[in-house]
């Protein structure tokens, strides 16, 4: 796999999730991100080259910046079906299939967790933190936060993105092991305390800037507290934020703001 | 002028949320600090944006789950806070939450009709074409529509549900801090 072929799969990649449906989920996505590496696989023989394409339009789903290291190693097994003899090759495509769907679901769990449960919101605190601290400072503190989030997040997710093509290629069938030496949980913990750290100096300046917001009384931070101790998971912010609405209402209703 | 320049923004950074890149651009933090540049009121436009940013991160968009759309949500409450003649930001806050949820729905039943695809890459470009459509034609509808009518009506709400909403919109941050908070609590 040259470099001109890797980034033709990895912009491609980006679109992973462009045509998503219940049916077959990224199916269609992948099929098109591995397309350019089919042509120069089966190129000479066109069908070959549909059933490989359609075969790859099948269910699948993961987490989008996990799937360069399955769009890496099925090219790596692709391209061991193609120069296998005809009695070998629907052998291997079965298996590879196996190791795809296997794959899948494995990195999902691994992604879901780093980037959507943990980098995501630790680049959020991060950010707001960037705002307050600047806000006095500088007019553009706003805009130097949204940069903040963009560089924070984009720099690990995009390198992975990239990194992971090459590495599940080279690994193959070997990727389980690979991967499994990696240190995800301690990644996850380590950015998570950090993040906790930025959400309590969030709270900090957030109760630096709005004091004693009802009549003196740092009603805000109580709210806070309560919250993060007594707020169910399976109870949404929505619905607090409605129920928020609703004592507040009541409570002008009442005479009592 | 602005606010239609807006939707189209919108419409396209909301592609970058599912359908191409996912580089963040579409998060209502970003978003929030980009309409407050075009509006020139940078900090209404990010508190405004964080606000939903810190409301959307609960839901995550694993396996077939499609949560309440971020981008629309904070889309529709900047298209409604901002400009000329604005809908108060305790109105458009949950407005535009609302807004969200309504979008999801309809974003569920368009991924339903989508089936198998000949082409991939017809399917694509179909796919990102139709959502840029649909998104631009919801928050046009907003715009038109809805705006219009949180504008009129504010007047006549009765005070008790506007104070209720000013006072939920000032416990707002403390509570999206707080479920930041429970959502990096490692264990």
């Amino acid at each position: 796999m040259d470099i001109k072929m890797r980034w033709r799969l990895f912009l491609r990649s980006l679109l992973l999730q462009s045509y998503w449906n219940f049916e077959t989920m990224q199916g269609v996505g992948f099929s098109y991100s591995i397309e350019p590496w089919l042509k120069a696989c089966f190129g000479k023989t066109p069908d070959q080259y549909l059933q490989a394409r359609a075969r790859h339009q099948e269910c699948f789903n993961t987490q989008p910046y996990m799937a360069g290291f399955i769009l890496g190693m099925v090219c790596a097994l692709e391209e061991d079906a193609a120069r296998a003899p005809e009695t070998d090759r629907l052998a291997r495509i079965d298996k590879m299939k196996a190791l795809k769907k296997g794959a899948a679901c494995a990195l999902a769990g691994i992604g879901d967790a780093l980037f959507w449960a943990t980098l995501r919101p630790f680049c959020a605190a991060l950010a707001l933190v960037s705002a307050l601290a600047l806000w006095r400072v500088s007019e553009r503190a706003a805009v130097i936060a949204a940069a903040v989030y963009l560089i924070s997040y984009n720099a690990p997710s995009l390198y992975l993105r990239w990194r992971g093509i090459g590495l599940g290629y080279l690994w193959k069938e070997q990727i389980g092991l690979k991967l499994k030496a990696f240190p995800w949980q301690s990644w996850i913990q380590g950015l998570r305390w950090a993040g906790v750290f930025f959400v309590f100096t969030l709270a900090a300046l957030l109760l630096g800037a709005t004091g004693g917001d009802f009549n003196g009384l740092p009603v805000g931070a109580v709210v806070f507290a309560a919250t993060a101790l007594l707020k169910p998971r399976s109870f949404s912010i929505s619905r607090l934020y409605l129920i928020v609405c609703l004592a507040g209402a009541g409570a002008s209703a009442a005479g009592l703001q | 002028m602005e606010l239609y320049l807006a939707v189209l923004l919108i419409a396209l950074l909301e592609l970058d949320s599912v359908h191409a890149g996912q580089f963040m651009l579409s998060r209502p933090i970003v978003l929030g600090a980009l309409l407050g540049l075009l509006f020139q009121r940078l900090e209404l436009g990010f508190s405004l944006g964080a606000l939903v940013e810190m409301f959307s991160l609960e839901a995550l968009p694993v396996g077939g789950h499609v949560p309440a759309n971020a981008t629309i949500a904070a889309g529709a409450a900047l298209l409604f806070a901002l400009g000329p003649s604005p809908v108060p930001v305790e109105a458009a806050f949950p407005a535009g939450m609302a807004s969200g949820w309504a979008y999801r729905w309809l974003d569920a039943r368009a991924r339903e009709r989508r089936g198998a695809a000949a082409s991939p890459g017809g399917a694509v470009l179909m796919g990102i074409l139709s959502q840029f459509a649909s998104t631009a034609l919801f928050l046009f509808l907003a715009v038109v529509f809805l705006r219009p009518l949180l504008c009129w009506g504010w007047p006549w709400a009765p005070d008790f549900v506007s104070e209720g909403l000013r006072f939920a919109l000032t416990l707002a941050p403390w509570l999206g801090t707080a479920v930041l908070a429970k959502t990096l609590w490692p264990g």
